[in-house]
């Protein structure tokens, strides 16, 4: 798949979380991953709520878990997604996705 | 309640809802799950919990609308306010309705949990700080005032009717005879009840010190005040100031005191600044505060702004047919607080008691009951329990030939005056009770009177 493809070879970030949520964040990573299809899909319909609503909960739920950027990405999606910016939605979720694949999880 | 403490989480995030119930959880919390507020709302109207954490966005009703909603019903469960917005309205309008924290998303976990622990601690102290308000109260209530004797209902009566209003209330009585008791229960059961009860025996200090008691003092005002200090007609604000031995007020503080009645204003000694007290006051004497006016010791013009209800607490010696029911509650409530079986007492040990002269009325009495429980050792208080002074009985009088002068029937007459005058006491100067206790005609009686010289007043 191209998206697997561009990733190839690209450094890995390493996150380093708290060990209690190991039992969560694998979880919540797949979820994050799903959401990225349901945004962009959402986005081909012109339906900003589910983008705007979907960036809302990454914000609050991102930096709680300790990852930092997904809180960001979310508030950037967020505003986008009020402002009807459909270009800025496209490089905050190819910028997600790409965090994503490349995220590597050290519990401490 | 028992078990762990129940939490609801309001939250319309999954991962959120997860993230909160895991931290939650792992603490030893009880946790239960809602999506919006009208979920939340048909949750703990059927199954109660101790803290409410909810999401302030939500579809349906959101977490500002479930505060408020609850609150409307006169609910109080501790509230945490979580947002992504932070926005300073609905922070104002939160704390207004009384949420015990706001939390800003993102937030690391732990910190739900300190939240957490922290309005639960708030809630128990909420709700402990109710129940030792409700305990005051029944302890004050006006079933706990015993007697059925007229006087004692005529003082109840006075006391139901100045609980209703916020008239200056005077109150007279010997010492003993529950003056605290009956200010306490207008105060506890009056309009100024959520207020504090501020009581203060103005006997216990001299000209100065009570001053600064009662108006409080600015810091350097004398050589010993150190820092400002607030007087009780301060500290009595919204609620009661009750000043015991009234009549021992010196006349140049009784002025002042006329002002701050008149004004309900009044300034700290040594200070500029003029205060307002919002207090009900409830005054008590143990002397005849008219006598006192009369002889110019006390001004007139303070007595009659005390005085507007009257309250007059009857010695026990004038309603000794209550004797028996003070007796039976207090035994029943040192029975209780000692953790005995005592069930009565002996009929010799309750004919003592009823012909004791009780100089220091009904807190004598108890004293006497509290001591006679700590004493007896079995299920019956006995006359050995009793720490009466037997000498003092009039049952009992054997009187030394020592402590009579003169002839025999000059002691005879003294002892037959005494006893006439204490029968009259007792029954309220009624001459045909009095004659029957003495177990004599009522016409012996007045003719004794007449060579005694023996009237009323």
């Amino acid at each position: 798949m191209p998206e697997t493809d561009e990733n190839q070879g690209a450094e890995k970030i390493i996150v380093h979380v708290d060990s209690d949520l190991e039992d969560l964040l694998p979880g919540f990573l797949e979820d994050w991953k799903t959401e990225i299809e349901s945004m962009r899909e959402a986005l081909e319909r012109n339906d900003y709520e589910t983008i705007r609503k979907l960036g809302h909960n990454m914000k609050g739920t991102g930096g709680s878990c300790g990852l930092e950027e997904i809180t960001d990405i979310g508030r950037r999606l967020e505003e986008a997604a009020k402002a009807m910016a459909q270009e800025a939605i496209r490089i905050n979720l190819d910028t997600l996705s790409s965090y994503l694949e490349r995220i590597e999880l050290v519990y401490e | 309640m028992a078990g762990n403490p129940k939490i609801l989480v309001v939250e319309d995030d999954p991962k959120f809802q997860k993230l909160m119930r895991f931290t939650l959880e792992k603490h030893g919390f009880e946790v239960t799950v809602c999506n919006d507020g009208m979920e939340a709302k048909d949750a703990v109207d059927h199954n109660p919990v101790e803290l409410i954490i909810s999401d302030y966005v939500m579809p349906n009703m959101d977490g500002l609308l479930l505060l408020k909603t609850l609150r409307e019903e006169g609910r109080d469960t501790p509230f945490i306010l979580m947002t992504a917005h932070g926005s300073i309205d609905s922070t104002m309008e939160a704390i207004k309705l009384g949420t015990v924290e706001y939390l800003t998303k993102p937030f690391d976990p732990e910190e739900i949990v300190l939240a957490a622990q922290k309005a639960l601690n708030m809630g128990h102290m909420t709700r402990e700080l109710s129940e030792l308000r409700e305990a005051v109260r029944a302890k004050y209530s006006f079933d706990n005032l015993i007697g059925q004797s007229p006087s004692m209902q005529e003082a109840y009566r006075n006391i139901h009717k100045a609980s209703q209003t916020t008239a200056n209330v005077l109150i007279s009585g010997e010492t003993g005879t529950g003056k605290e008791l009956a200010a306490r229960a207008i105060h506890y059961n009056g309009l100024s009840k959520k207020g504090p009860f501020v009581p203060m025996i103005c006997s216990a200090f001299s000209g100065g010190t009570l001053e600064s008691e009662l108006f409080g003092h600015v810091k350097g005002a004398f050589t010993d005040a150190y820092r400002d200090h607030k007087g009780r007609f301060e500290l009595a604000d919204q609620g009661t100031l009750f000043l015991d031995e009234v009549g021992d007020v010196p006349l140049s503080t009784q002025v002042k005191l006329l002002r701050v009645l008149q004004e309900k204003r009044f300034e700290r000694v040594g200070g500029q600044q003029t205060l307002h007290s919002d207090f009900r006051l409830i005054a008590a004497v143990n002397k005849d505060l008219k006598d006192l006016v009369r002889k110019c010791l006390f001004r007139e013009d303070l007595f009659y702004r005390l005085s507007v209800i009257n309250i007059t607490m009857p010695p026990l010696r004038n309603h000794p047919e209550d004797i028996p029911a003070l007796v039976k509650h207090f035994l029943q409530h040192y029975t209780r607080v000692n953790k005995k079986n005592i069930k009565t007492l002996s009929l010799e040990a309750m004919h003592v008691i009823q012909s004791h002269p009780w100089p220091g009325n009904v807190r004598q009495l108890e004293n006497a009951i509290e001591s006679a429980v700590a004493m007896c050792e079995g299920n019956m208080i006995k006359l050995a329990d009793l720490q009466l002074e037997l000498s003092k009985l009039p049952s009992e009088t054997t009187p030394d030939s020592e402590d009579y002068q003169g002839s025999l029937p000059q002691v005879v007459a003294s002892v037959e005056r005494q006893m006439i005058q204490k029968a009259l006491n007792q029954h309220e100067w009624v001459k045909a009770r009095a004659a029957k206790a003495l177990g004599i005609s009522e016409r012996v009686l007045s003719y004794k009177m007449g060579k005694y010289g023996l009237g009323k007043g």
